[in-house]
C-alpha cells in the first residue's frame, strides 16, 4: 500500500512538471517565430499570388490579429487539448501529428534496439575479454561510427545495399502500388524497407552504447562485491546475467530513455534520407512552409513525449535497481 | 580465464541473432521481385503537395491536379492552345466575352456528366475567388448559359491576352458544381480527394508517402491516357532521389535534382538525362530602383557590364543553363530585340565615371547590401557577382536570409539588390514591371520601377487579340526594360528531367505550364522483342497487354552476397564445434 501511494505520489509530481514545460514551451517558440520577418500569408498563398489573393488569405486565417491576441486565443485553446488547425494541411494539428506518430516510433524503437541491442553485446565482449584482441577492434569500430554523421553512414549504406546490390529498397515504408496478397506479406514489406534506416540510426546508437555498457562494465566486474560474488564459485552466467550486467545496464538504460524521448521528436536526417513520412520530416515541412500552429503542435507534443518518456524510465529503474525505490 | 559454458552462451546468442537476420532476409526475397507491373510511371516529388487543388498550389500541387482536371482549353505538346473540354470557341471583343462550345459525353470521376453548370459554377464562383491569378483577372465574371453545349464567358474586365492563356492552364479548371456548392472551398473535403475530368482519377495519399492516380476508363479523349497509373512519391531529400533513380525505383524526375547530379546520372546507360529549358525560369538580379545609387539608370548598365555571366554558367551550373540578356523567351518573343551587355569592365567603369561616382581614395566607389535566400545556387551566383563587383570599384556585403524573409525585405523595400529565380510568362511581367503594381505586396513590383512607355505597352497588349501583334508588343516592352535594367537577366534556368529509357511519349519533359502538364501520351516500352508499332499518339495503347517479363528477381550479386554470409556462418559454426570437442 505505501508502494503503491509512492508511486501515485512520483506520478503526480511528474504530471505537475509537465505543466510549466508545456507553457514555457509555447511562449518560446510563439515568441521564436514571431521575432522572424517574413509574412506567412505570402507563403500559404504559392509562388506566384496576385496581391488580394494574399489579402484574402491573411483574413481567412487570423493573420491580421494583433501579436497578443493570436498568443492568448493560441493558449486557451491548448488548454482544451486543441493543437490548433494546421495552415497548409487544414486539419486539426493533432491529427497530422498522430497520422505521422507510428512511422516515427516505429523507427525510433527499432533504431534504438538495434542499437542498444548491439551496443550492449559488443560492449560486454569488449569488457569482459578487456585482455584479448577483440576489444579495440570493437573499441575503433564503436570510434569510427561515433564519430560519422548519420548521413554518411546512411549513404553509405544506400549506395552498397539499395544501388549497387539492391537487397533493400532506397526508401519509402512499403512497395508503392502492389497489393499485398496478406497482412503477413504487407508486414515483411515494411519491416524491409524499415532495414536501412533502422540500421543507420542504430549503428549511431550503437556507438555510444558500446563505450558506455564497457565503462559500466568494468567499474562492476573491477568492484569488491562482483570480486566476493565470483569467489563464491558462481557460475560465470549468473555472474554475468545477475551480477554484472543488472548494475552495468543502468546509465545505459538512462541514455537509452533520454535518447528515445529525442527520437519521437523526430530523427530529422534520416527520415529525409530514407523518404520515411515522420515527425522529422513534418517538421522541415512546417519550418518551410511557416505553419506556425503545426510547428508550435510538434514543438508542444514533443516535450510531452520526454517528459512522459522520462517519466516512465524512472519506473524502469526502480524495477532493475531497487536502490533506487527505496530512495522514494 | 573465463569459463567454457559462459563463452559458448554469449556465442550462441550472437549466433542465434545472426541466423534469425539472415532468416528475415531470405524470407523478404520474394518481396524482391514484386515492383509493380505494367503500364506504371513511378514519378518522385522533392516537396508535398499540401492538397491537391487546380487553383492554388504550388509546382508540385499543379503536376499532380494536371492529371486529374480539364479546362475548357489546353496547351498541345508544343504550347500552342487548342480546345479541351470545349470543342471550339469564339472570342467576342465587341462585347467583351468568350463564347465557348462544350465537348459532349464528358463525365466526371464520379460519373456525373459535365454541365454547363459546372461551367457557370467554376468561372463564377470558384474562379474569381479561389485562383491565384482567377482572383486579379476573373473578377466579377458573369457566365450565360446559350444552350445545353454552349457558354458565354463574360470577365470583369476584358483582357484577351492575358485570359486566353489563363483559361488553357489549370488556373481555369472546371470542377464539379454538385460536389462544391454551398461549401467552404478551402475546408471542404474535396481538395483532399478530387475529382474532375481529367486523364487520371485519385486513387490514394498517404501523406508524406505518396499519391497514386490510376486511369480514366471514360476519358473523353479516346485511347488516352496510355498509363495504367501514375504513382507520385514524395521524396524530400535531392540525393535519395538520385540513389531511387539508380536503384530502378523511379521512372521520372522533372525537379530537384543539382546541376551536380549531371555528369554521374548522364553516364547511367539505364537513364535519359534531358537538360529542359521549359518551364521558362530566369536568375535574375533585381534591383531597388528607389535606392539613391540604383535608380540611375547608368549604374545599373554599369552593373550589368561588370558582370561575366559566361563564367557564371560555367560554375554555377557546370555549362548547363542558357546565358541571356532578353526579360522574355522565344516562345512569348523573338528575343533578338533585347539590348545585349557583353562582359565589358572597363566599360563599367567609364559608366561608373560618367554618373558620378569616381573610385575614392580606398579604390572603391559606394557600397551595397545584396540580399540572398538560403539555397546555394542563388548563393552561388551573389558571391560570384560581389567578386565582378569589387572589380569595378563596388563594394558589396551580402546578406543571406530564408525565403520568408527574403520576400519581405523586398516588399518593404529594405535591400538594395537581390538574385532570385524568376518564372518568365508575359502577364506574370505585367504585376512585375508596371507601375500600378508598385507597393501590391510580394510578386508584384518590389523594384519599384516605373516607366510610363512601358506601361502603355502592356496595357496595348493586355486587349490585344491578334497573337502577332503580341509579340511585337513584348518585343518593344523587352527593349525598353533590357535598357532599365530593373533586372539584369543572368541565365535561364535549365531543369534536368531524368526519366528510365523505357519511359517514352512526346509528353516529356514537361512544362508547358509551370509544370502543369498531362502524362496522358506518355507510356512505358516494355523490354521483350517487339517494340510497340504504333506511334505514340495512335489512339490505342501501345502496350495493352501487360508484359508477361519474369519478376525482376534480386540479381545475382544480392543471392551471392547471401550465399557467402551463409557459407561464412556455417564455417563459424564447425569451428566452434571443433573447439568444444
Amino acid at each position: 500500500m505505501r508502494e503503491l501511494i509512492s508511486v501515485f505520489y512520483r506520478f503526480s509530481i511528474r504530471l505537475l512538471l509537465l505543466i510549466p514545460v508545456v507553457l514555457a514551451v509555447i511562449t518560446i517558440g510563439f515568441v521564436l517565430m514571431k521575432l522572424f520577418p517574413g509574412d506567412p500569408a505570402v507563403l500559404l498563398a504559392g509562388e506566384a499570388a496576385s496581391p488580394q489573393y494574399i489579402e484574402r488569405i491573411r483574413e481567412i486565417y487570423g493573420l491580421d490579429k494583433p501579436v497578443w491576441e493570436q498568443y492568448l486565443l493560441y493558449l486557451e485553446r491548448v488548454m482544451m487539448l486543441d493543437l490548433g488547425y494546421s495552415l497548409s494541411y487544414k486539419r486539426p494539428v493533432l491529427d497530422v501529428i498522430l497520422t505521422r506518430l507510428p512511422y516515427t516510433v516505429i523507427l525510433a524503437i527499432s533504431g534504438l534496439s538495434i542499437g542498444l541491442i548491439l551496443g550492449l553485446f559488443l560492449g560486454i565482449i569488449s569488457a569482459w575479454y578487456r585482455k584479448k584482441l577483440i576489444s579495440p577492434i570493437i573499441n575503433s569500430i564503436a570510434f569510427i561510427f561515433y564519430s560519422t554523421p548519420v548521413y554518411v553512414i546512411g549513404q553509405f549504406l544506400i549506395y552498397y545495399f539499395a544501388i549497387t546490390y539492391r537487397v533493400f529498397p532506397v526508401g519509402g515504408v512499403v512497395t508503392i502500388g502492389v497489393e499485398h496478397r496478406n497482412f503477413y506479406t504487407y508486414v515483411l514489406d515494411v519491416l524491409w524497407h524499415l532495414t536501412l534506416p533502422s540500421l543507420t540510426l542504430g549503428l549511431v546508437f550503437m556507438a555510444s552504447y558500446v563505450k558506455l555498457t564497457r565503462s559500466s562494465f568494468l567499474e562492476v566486474i573491477s568492484s569488491s562485491y562482483f570480486l566476493a560474488a565470483r569467489s563464491m564459485g558462481l557460475r560465470n552466467s549468473t555472474l554475468l546475467f545477475k551480477h554484472a550486467l543488472r548494475n552495468a545496464i543502468i546509465p545505459v538504460i538512462t541514455l537509452a530513455g533520454v535518447q528515445l524521448g529525442m527520437l519521437i521528436g523526430g530523427v530529422i536526417i534520416t527520415e529525409s534520407m530514407f523518404s520515411w513520412p515522420g515527425i522529422g520530416q513534418l517538421t522541415m515541412e512546417a519550418v518551410s512552409t511557416r505553419d506556425y500552429p503545426l510547428l508550435l503542435g510538434i514543438f508542444i507534443f514533443t516535450s510531452i513525449a520526454v517528459v512522459v518518456i522520462n517519466a516512465i524510465v524512472d519506473f524502469i529503474y526502480s524495477i532493475i535497481d531497487p536502490r533506487i525505490k527505496d530512495r522514494w | 580465464m573465463g569459463s567454457r559454458k559462459y563463452v559458448e552462451g554469449v556465442k550462441w546468442l550472437g549466433l542465434g541473432s545472426m541466423l534469425l537476420v539472415i532468416a528475415s532476409v531470405l524470407a523478404m526475397i520474394p518481396i524482391l521481385s514484386s515492383q509493380p507491373q505494367g503500364n506504371v510511371l513511378r514519378v518522385a516529388l522533392i516537396s508535398e503537395p499540401r492538397f491537391l487543388d487546380p487553383y492554388w498550389g504550388g509546382w508540385n500541387t499543379g503536376f499532380v491536379s494536371a492529371q486529374i482536371f480539364d479546362s475548357l482549353l489546353q496547351y498541345d505538346v508544343n504550347g500552342n492552345i487548342v480546345p479541351g473540354l470545349a470543342k471550339s470557341y469564339e472570342i467576342l471583343p465587341e462585347e467583351g466575352a468568350y463564347v465557348f462550345v462544350l465537348r459532349e459525353g464528358v463525365k466526371f470521376h464520379d460519373g456525373k456528366p459535365l454541365t454547363p453548370e459546372d461551367v457557370k459554377f467554376s468561372f463564377e464562383v470558384l474562379i474569381p475567388n479561389y485562383d491565384t491569378f482567377g482572383v486579379e483577372y476573373f473578377a466579377n465574371t458573369t457566365v450565360e448559359i446559350i444552350n445545353s453545349s454552349a457558354v458565354k464567358i463574360k470577365p470583369g474586365k476584358f483582357l484577351p491576352a492575358i485570359q486566353i492563356p489563363l483559361i488553357a492552364s489549370l488556373d481555369c479548371a472546371i470542377l464539379p458544381k454538385h460536389l462544391l456548392e454551398g461549401k467552404d472551398y478551402y475546408q471542404s473535403d474535396f481538395i483532399y480527394k478530387p475529382i474532375g475530368t481529367g486523364p487520371f482519377m485519385f486513387k490514394e495519399w498517404v501523406k508524406g508517402s505518396h499519391i497514386i492516380l490510376v486511369k480514366n476508363p471514360d476519358y473523353w479523349d479516346k485511347g488516352k491516357p496510355l498509363l495504367d497509373q501514375i504513382i507520385i512519391r514524395i521524396i524530400t531529400d535531392a540525393s535519395s532521389i538520385v540513389a531511387a533513380l539508380q536503384a530502378g525505383e523511379l521512372d521520372y524526375v522533372f525537379r530537384g535534382l543539382p546541376y551536380e547530379v549531371y555528369p554521374t546520372l548522364i553516364k547511367n546507360p539505364k537513364l535519359d538525362v534531358i537538360p529542359s529549358l521549359n518551364p521558362p525560369y530566369k536568375l535574375v538580379v533585381q534591383f531597388n530602383c528607389q535606392h539613391p545609387i540604383l535608380s540611375n539608370k547608368l549604374v545599373r548598365q554599369a552593373i550589368a557590364y561588370a558582370i561575366n555571366k559566361t563564367e557564371i554558367v560555367e560554375k554555377v551550373t557546370l555549362g548547363l543553363a542558357k546565358v541571356t540578356y532578353s526579360f522574355l523567351t522565344e516562345r512569348y518573343a523573338p528575343t533578338t530585340n533585347a539590348v545585349v551587355y557583353e562582359y565589358n569592365p572597363a566599360k563599367a567603369e567609364e559608366l561608373l565615371d560618367k554618373a558620378g561616382y569616381p573610385r575614392r581614395g580606398d579604390g572603391t566607389r559606394f557600397t551595397l547590401e545584396l540580399l540572398l535566400r538560403n539555397e546555394p545556387e542563388e548563393m552561388n551566383v551573389g558571391y560570384m557577382i560581389r567578386d565582378y563587383l569589387s572589380k569595378v570599384g563596388i563594394k558589396v556585403e551580402t546578406k543571406v536570409v530564408e525565403f520568408g524573409t527574403w520576400l519581405d525585405l523586398q516588399v518593404k523595400g529594405q535591400y538594395d539588390f537581390n538574385v532570385g529565380k524568376y518564372w518568365i510568362v508575359p502577364f506574370w511581367h505585367y504585376q512585375l514591371f508596371t507601375t500600378k503594381y508598385i507597393g501590391k505586396g510580394a510578386f508584384t513590383n518590389t523594384m519599384f520601377y516605373s516607366n510610363p512607355e512601358v506601361d502603355k505597352l502592356f496595357e496595348q497588349w493586355i486587349s490585344e487579340t491578334n497573337p502577332e501583334k503580341q509579340k511585337e508588343l513584348l518585343m518593344k516592352i523587352d527593349n525598353h526594360l533590357s535598357t532599365d535594367l530593373p533586372w539584369i537577366p543572368i541565365y535561364d534556368i535549365v531543369w534536368l528531367n531524368v526519366k528510365g529509357k523505357y519511359v517514352k511519349g512526346p509528353d516529356i519533359p514537361i512544362g508547358r505550364y509551370v509544370f502543369f502538364d498531362k502524362l496522358y501520351n506518355t507510356y512505358i516500352e516494355t523490354t521483350q522483342v517487339t517494340p510497340p508499332t504504333q506511334t505514340p499518339t495512335t489512339p490505342t495503347s501501345p502496350t495493352t497487354t501487360p508484359s508477361p517479363t519474369p519478376s525482376p528477381a534480386p540479381d545475382i550479386m544480392s543471392i551471392s552476397t547471401i550465399i557467402i554470409v551463409i557459407i561464412v556462418l556455417g564455417m563459424v559454426v564447425l569451428l566452434l564445434l571443433k573447439r568444444r570437442k
